[in-house]
């Protein structure tokens, strides 16, 4: 459980969990100072941090309770186990990445054009 | 491929098996139908609309074309058709998506009102299935063609799986989690964040309060007549009695 405010982590931070939101609201953040800014704001069955988890790099964003938030914490071992007896939580990982990768694809699109 | 969606109103039903020797729903789901389309509401089929395993071509053009009908009038209406593929209908994918203005999906995340519902037809989680499913596919099949020699024994059938399954219920005691697969699933399921799951597949129609949440499962049209209704978030399992 975090409470409103609370640093699930920061840019930078070495870990290789993800996060699954089971009630509350995430933001995600990058950047420095007055450079930060708000990526995404996730919510319930939303997950984040998948990417420390899969590449074992440190953390590429903040993560920080918008509300009180429940979270449910996956580790390497157990997203495997996870897959194995839950076979549509490796789907809806592919989707949202596929939709960021989208969303990135158009951003580059618009600075091109820009 | 469409998982995530909103609906404030949508009806589910699963495990028609049209064109299946003793399924009985080809008539009596019609009339249900019109019900959803006169709502204006959305429909989900959770798997087993159709059943390409234990069919023959003409019972299952028989039974499929005013149900089909059916369909387009709950979109003409302007409701959406979503068809969640059971393990009875896998091959009929490309078939279905191509013949309605429907959406074909492995499973729905519906946000209706504040709650977020799963809805799977739940053949995965299914210990046979998960284990040995070329057995299992072989195994309906020879199943199917006892149901065409006598489809009664379709009733024999669901009188030793009912014990069976009141035997694990009991065994599991107070444990609901364990007092079948889909109630483990369910809330495995639940704890990533969903209020309510909705399965199909056992042909159980049932309303379980779960540790983590709410699993209903909406039974099935071979011979029951069970629904389940969502209406801004709240679900509820009815009986289709017109």
């Amino acid at each position: 459980m975090a409470e409103a405010g609370e640093v699930i982590f920061r840019q930078g931070d070495e870990a290789v969990d993800m996060f699954v939101i089971q009630s509350g609201a995430i933001e995600i953040s990058r950047g420095v100072a007055a450079d930060r800014g708000v990526i995404a704001t996730l919510g319930q069955g939303d997950f984040f941090g998948e990417m420390s988890l899969l590449e074992s790099l440190p953390r590429d964003a903040d993560a920080i309770a918008a509300t009180r938030t429940e979270l449910l914490v996956i580790t390497q071992g157990g997203l495997l186990i996870r897959l194995r007896r839950d076979p549509t939580f490796a789907v809806e990982m592919l989707h949202r990445l596929s939709g960021r990768i989208r969303a990135l694809n158009q951003q580059l699109d618009e600075g091109g054009r820009a | 491929m469409i998982i995530d969606v909103e609906e404030d109103r949508l009806f589910v039903i699963s495990d028609l098996h049209l064109g299946n020797p003793a399924s009985t729903a080809a008539a009596r789901v019609l009339p249900f139908l019109d019900h959803v389309a006169d709502e204006g509401a959305s429909l989900c089929i959770d798997g087993d609309g159709f059943d390409m395993l234990q069919t023959s071509f003409k019972r299952l053009v028989n039974s499929g074309v005013p149900v089909l009908a059916k369909l387009r009038r709950i979109t003409g209406n302007g409701g959406r058709v979503y068809y969640v593929v059971g393990n009875h209908d896998l091959v009929l994918e490309h078939f279905l998506d191509s013949v309605l203005t429907l959406d074909m999906s492995p499973f729905l995340n519906v946000r209706s009102g504040d709650a977020l519902i799963r809805i799977e037809h739940g053949h995965l989680y299914d210990p046979f299935f998960a284990r040995y499913p070329d057995l299992y596919e072989l195994a309906t099949h020879v199943a199917g063609l006892v149901l065409f020699l006598k489809a009664d024994i379709y009733r024999a059938w669901t009188f030793f799986a009912d014990k069976a399954d009141q035997r694990r219920r009991a065994r599991a005691g107070e444990d609901i989690t364990a007092a079948s697969y889909c109630h483990g699933a369910a809330e495995m399921l639940l704890g990533r964040g969903f209020d309510t799951v909705v399965f199909g597949h056992t042909h159980n129609a049932e309303h379980v309060q779960m540790p983590s949440g709410t699993y209903v499962n909406c039974g099935n049209w071979l011979r029951g007549h069970t629904y389940v209704e969502i209406d801004h978030g709240d679900v509820a399992l009815k009986v289709w009695s017109a």
